[in-house]
């Protein structure tokens, strides 16, 4: 549990509701007083006895009020966490003099966060001699950065007539990641690799796993490498070559224009996309690549290239405060800063759309000479889910799939890559999908 | 006595019973009828005939805008042709939020109703019609659609109908001969998709 040495007690003029009931209750005393001297009427006069002896307790109450300081200290067990991972909260309230007869004490939360359990509530009494009080609770929330600000409390005098209002403020600001999962290797072949030894294939001869070729012995060539059946047939020394694995950049592009994601019932697929390419980034990162992130869709949003668990991190935090963006100069995927991105690199863009456009973009990107890997996701599923059943939504689905299956087809045409993801399944499963499908047409 | 038989004694009698009583009223009350009923009637109608004979004389002009507004107009004047089909909302355009099956699901129900949106129904099928000829064909898409212009499904009438553009008879069809059409077309598209 980690302490927050904050505590800044801040007394809000907010006893509206005491002040109202003082005006009321005693305007009403002092008018029956007036009408019954007027009147001459010691009936009415004698009324307006007891809305003044009730105003008077409420002042006397109100004067009475605690004025000590409280303090109040939030500790959180972690500052960052995945979607879906609870982070335990612990506030512990105290005050430094006197007591408070009876204090309410509610934690605000944020849009986004809620409780998955233990309570955010506190009402009882505060006081020197008994031990802090304490709420404690779990908190589970969507993807985002949340500030939790202060702890209200009300505060009541000892019978309970006068209340005040207190927000002590202890700011803890709390990153919500993307959830991810681990996957497999990725299919990806980009045109350049970097020198270092990595997954990748880089199509050029070495040490390796996989056959490559065979040439002719040269002086220097590890003799462990001949081919000796080939000499036995040739009566020439011929090597054996296996094609080298190394590292290479990666440049993942989250497409977060809003007019390629739609809210579907409860699901909203930028999530599902923001998911995809933090799994995507971590997997990258994992194999020793050096991976970069660009958000398009709003202002240049670019994580810089680099290595290591730092790296994904940096990416995840850029992902946790990725928005959709709605730009006129973002609307379809010509505006993308190719000179971000290393020339012949591998760029992998993960997006729910597809139209003429973005094929044409994608199409042109290849022959700029990157290599590109195309994540789609398919939301037909989950939105043919939440459409009412009839005649009209199957043909729907029909033309919708035939389109999409269509587009697919055009961008393998032009050389990219495609893992088509049904988001109701893992992204791993895709992927070993299409790692297999290419496997049956490798040579 | 037959129903028919009582119906026309029926007649008749009222007939003569209020034949009988106009003529008595007209004799009784000739001055009256004449000049509360008789003369305000030709008068009413001089004055209606007036109108009629100025109304085109001024405002001849404002005949063609009026005819061409109520061409445009008829398609929201027409009651729905559908035997079952639900009403769609009016808008066409993607709404933020919305996913691309939503807006088509939206399209196919509009287009039971409105000739609009089975033309832009047609558009949709065309684009993937042409890229089907395209992939198949292992041809550029702008002569696909080239291809398509020239009637390159005349083997199907229903495909024609729906994939030649410019032709799109298919806004001329009643609904449930609409839905056919789309069926068969689709039908006809995916055996394409899946044999090329």
């Amino acid at each position: 549990m980690t302490a927050l040495p904050s505590s800044s007690e801040e007394r809000k003029p907010t006893e509206m509701l005491t002040a109202v009931r003082f005006t009321v209750s005693f305007g009403l005393a002092l008018v029956l007083a007036v009408l019954g001297l007027a009147l001459r009427n010691l009936a009415i006069a004698a009324l307006s006895f007891t809305p003044l002896f009730y105003s008077m307790t409420l002042l006397l109450s109100y004067l009475a009020l605690p004025h000590h300081e409280i303090e109040a200290r939030r500790g959180v067990d972690r500052f960052r966490a995945t979607e879906g991972e609870p982070i335990g909260v612990r506030v512990s309230l105290a005050t430094e003099k006197g007591s408070y007869p009876m204090v309410f004490v509610h934690d605000e939360l944020p849009d986004g966060l809620s409780c998955a359990s233990g309570d955010v509530h506190y009402q009882g009494p505060l006081s020197l001699s008994q031990p802090r009080a304490a709420l404690q609770y779990t908190l589970e929330g969507r993807r985002g950065v949340y500030a939790l600000g202060g702890v209200h409390a009300l505060v009541w005098s000892r019978f309970g007539l006068a209340l005040t209002e207190l927000t002590v403020e202890s700011p803890v600001t709390l990153r919500i990641l993307p959830a991810s999962e681990k996957l497999g290797v990725i299919p990806i072949r980009p045109r350049r690799t970097r020198a270092f030894a990595g997954p990748i294939r880089s199509n050029l001869p070495g040490a390796g796993i996989d056959f490559f070729g065979c040439r002719a012995f040269a002086p220097g060539d590890d003799i462990r490498r001949i081919h000796w059946r080939a000499y036995a047939r040739t009566q020439e020394l011929v090597i054996c070559e296996y094609e080298q694995e190394r590292i290479t950049d990666v440049s993942l592009i989250l497409d977060a224009r809003s007019r390629a994601h739609a809210a579907i019932g409860s699901h909203r697929t930028f999530e599902f996309a923001a998911q995809a390419t933090a799994s995507l980034a971590s997997s990258f990162c994992r194999q020793g690549n050096n991976v970069g992130l660009l958000i398009y869709g709003d202002v240049l949003n670019w994580v810089f290239p680099g290595v290591g668990r730092s790296q994904i991190d940096r990416i995840h935090d850029a992902l946790s405060t990725a928005r959709l963006a709605n730009k006129l100069a973002f609307e379809d995927l010509r505006q993308i800063p190719t000179r971000l991105f290393l020339p012949h690199s591998q760029l992998v863009l993960v997006s729910c759309h597809l139209d003429e456009a973005d094929i044409e973009t994608l199409a042109l990107l290849k022959t700029k000479g990157y290599s590109i890997l195309f994540v789609s996701i398919d939301t037909i599923p989950l939105e043919s889910d939440q459409l009412p059943s009839s005649n009209d939504t199957a043909l729907a689905v029909r033309i919708a799939r035939l389109r999409r299956s269509l587009y697919l087809q055009s961008l393998e045409r032009y050389g990219v890559q495609v893992i088509d993801w049904n988001p109701t399944a893992p992204l791993a499963q895709a992927i070993e999908r299409t790692r297999r499908m290419h496997r049956r047409m490798r040579p | 006595m037959s129903t028919q038989r009582r119906r026309f004694l029926y007649g008749t009698t009222f007939a003569l019973a209020t034949t009988g009583v106009a003529v008595g009223l007209f004799y009784r009350y000739a001055d009256a009828i004449r000049t509360h009923v008789v003369r305000p009637a030709i008068e009413t109608y001089y004055v209606v005939r007036y109108y009629i004979d100025l109304v085109p004389q001024l405002f001849w002009w404002m005949i063609p805008p009026a005819v061409v507004s109520l061409v445009l107009l008829r398609r929201f004047l027409r009651p729905p042709t559908s035997d079952a089909a639900p009403q769609a909302p009016k808008s066409l355009s993607i709404r933020p939020g919305e996913g691309e099956l939503t807006h088509l699901v939206r399209l196919v129900q509009r287009a039971h109703h409105s000739r609009f949106a089975r033309v832009r129904l047609s558009r949709t099928l065309v684009e993937v019609a042409a890229r089907l000829i395209a992939g198949r064909e292992g041809i550029p898409l702008a002569t696909a659609r080239k291809m398509m212009l020239d009637g390159y499904w005349r083997t199907s009438r229903s495909m024609h109908h729906f994939l030649t553009p410019r032709r799109h008879y298919t806004a001329r069809q009643g609904s449930a001969e609409f839905r056919e059409a789309l069926q068969e077309t689709l039908d006809q598209l995916e055996d394409h998709d899946r044999t090329a």
